[in-house]
């Protein structure tokens, strides 16, 4: 890429800069490290304003973004990647838990807990409820079937409420438990 | 279209709760200048790209195209030491009335003297602004160009409006100044600089800085409410 029109410049700035909060969160997120993640984030768009000429006007940048964040991640994963799995059998045996009382937790320990799920479960949380990105923009952000999403992401909400009601716990403002949990 | 509702959906309020926790994390306000500054590059044609950059010279220097990338270089510096002065504007100025045992307000003559496009500024100000209290108004002068600053203070904290005149030709460095929002079209442009937040907007004749110690998003909002009016005001 030697020059590149005005009007594309504008266009990226238009369209893509906007999220560059978002990128920056969930690279934080995941990589637990602001001054990596904003190296990452910088990449991303680096990445994207190279290959901003495949980029089709009028479909989801931000989801485009996404998939070019993980992607990146993927780079990292063995160097740096903060494989810090949760026993999975234990979460799952958490069925009969009460809601974690959510308004009394803080933003800290919500994101503490947050950074306790394994990595890829941390990553279809952050993607489907915190960015709010349809099924299908995960899976293609992840590079997974659609129904490895829906499952995971399953696993995952569960993993997070378990790691949620044990902060909630360790606060002793739980609510009393009810029979099946939320859900 | 987001995720559509399942047995194992979260509850919103936990959603909500996870949503708001991790959108406390933003992004460094100059993230954006080192994006822009990574686009510069890659942008670049290959004869100024570093591999390229001595063997070229000789041609360049030859060829008048030194003199292109010196003009460039001008606009840029130009740029960074206008903004600084704005700062230094603010921190001299500003900072002094704070510790003035009283500032006064300042009276309509003093206003008038600033000249007729800033007679109906100032009471604009405080319309827009009521929660501030315009504690001073001046001209000032630093290395050679002209500044009118309107100091208002809320709660212990300052503000500044800083505006100078626009020569030909000149406009905000994308390189120093982000843009962050628009407003009645018109961009606010952000940098954070010194432990100071500044939003900078452009009419027609002037560039206009609100300065402030408030926070990005804050200091963004005070420019974003005024500049319609402002820009109205000083065409």
């Amino acid at each position: 890429m030697l020059f590149r029109p005005k009007a594309r410049t504008e266009e990226f700035e238009a369209v893509a800069m906007p999220h560059r909060n978002d990128i920056f969160r969930t690279a934080v997120s995941m990589l637990g490290n602001r001054s990596e993640a904003e190296d990452l984030a910088q990449e991303v768009f680096l990445q994207a304003w190279k290959s901003f000429d495949r980029f089709e006007a009028g479909t989801n940048c931000r989801a485009w973004l996404f998939k070019i964040l993980f992607h990146r991640l993927h780079h990292y994963r063995r160097k740096k990647f903060r494989f810090r799995f949760t026993d999975d059998e234990t979460a799952a045996d958490r069925l009969a838990y009460a809601e974690p009382v959510a308004e009394k937790l803080t933003d800290e320990e919500i994101l503490q807990a947050l950074d306790r799920l394994r990595p890829d479960y941390r990553a279809v949380v952050l993607l489907a409820d915190v960015e709010e990105l349809a099924y299908k923009e995960v899976a293609a952000a992840l590079d997974i079937p659609i129904g490895t999403v829906m499952s995971r992401l399953s696993r995952a909400r569960q993993a997070l409420r378990a790691e949620l009601a044990e902060a909630a716990d360790a606060m002793g403002i739980r609510k009393p438990a009810s029979a099946g949990g939320e859900g | 279209m987001s995720a559509p509702n399942t047995d194992n959906e979260l509850s919103e309020p936990l959603r909500r709760r996870l949503r708001d926790a991790v959108r406390t994390i933003e992004a460094p306000p100059d993230l954006a200048v080192k994006i822009r500054q990574g686009m510069e590059k890659t942008s670049q044609p290959w004869w100024i790209q570093p591999v390229w950059a001595t063997a070229a010279l000789f041609v360049i220097l030859f060829g008048g195209g030194l003199q292109t990338v010196r003009v460039r270089q001008d606009v840029r510096a130009q740029n960074t030491q206008l903004l600084r002065v704005g700062l230094a504007d603010h921190v001299e100025c500003a900072l002094r009335l704070f510790h003035a045992a009283q500032p006064a307000t300042p009276t309509a003559e003093t206003l008038k003297q600033l000249g007729p496009e800033f007679k109906t500024l100032a009471p604009m100000i405080s319309t827009r602004l009521p929660q501030y209290r315009l504690v001073d108004g001046h001209l000032c002068q630093a290395k050679g160009r002209a500044y009118v600053h309107l100091v208002l203070e809320k709660d212990g904290h300052l503000m500044s409006l800083v505006i100078t005149r626009r020569s030909s030709g000149e406009a905000f460095a994308r390189s120093i100044l982000v843009p962050t929002a628009r407003t009645a079209g018109i961009p606010i442009e952000d940098a954070r600089l010194e432990r100071l937040s500044v939003s900078g907007f452009e009419s027609g004749r002037f560039f206009v800085f609100v300065v402030s110690d408030f926070d990005a998003v804050s200091n963004t909002k005070i420019a974003v409410s005024i500049a319609p009016s402002v820009v109205g005001i000083l065409g």
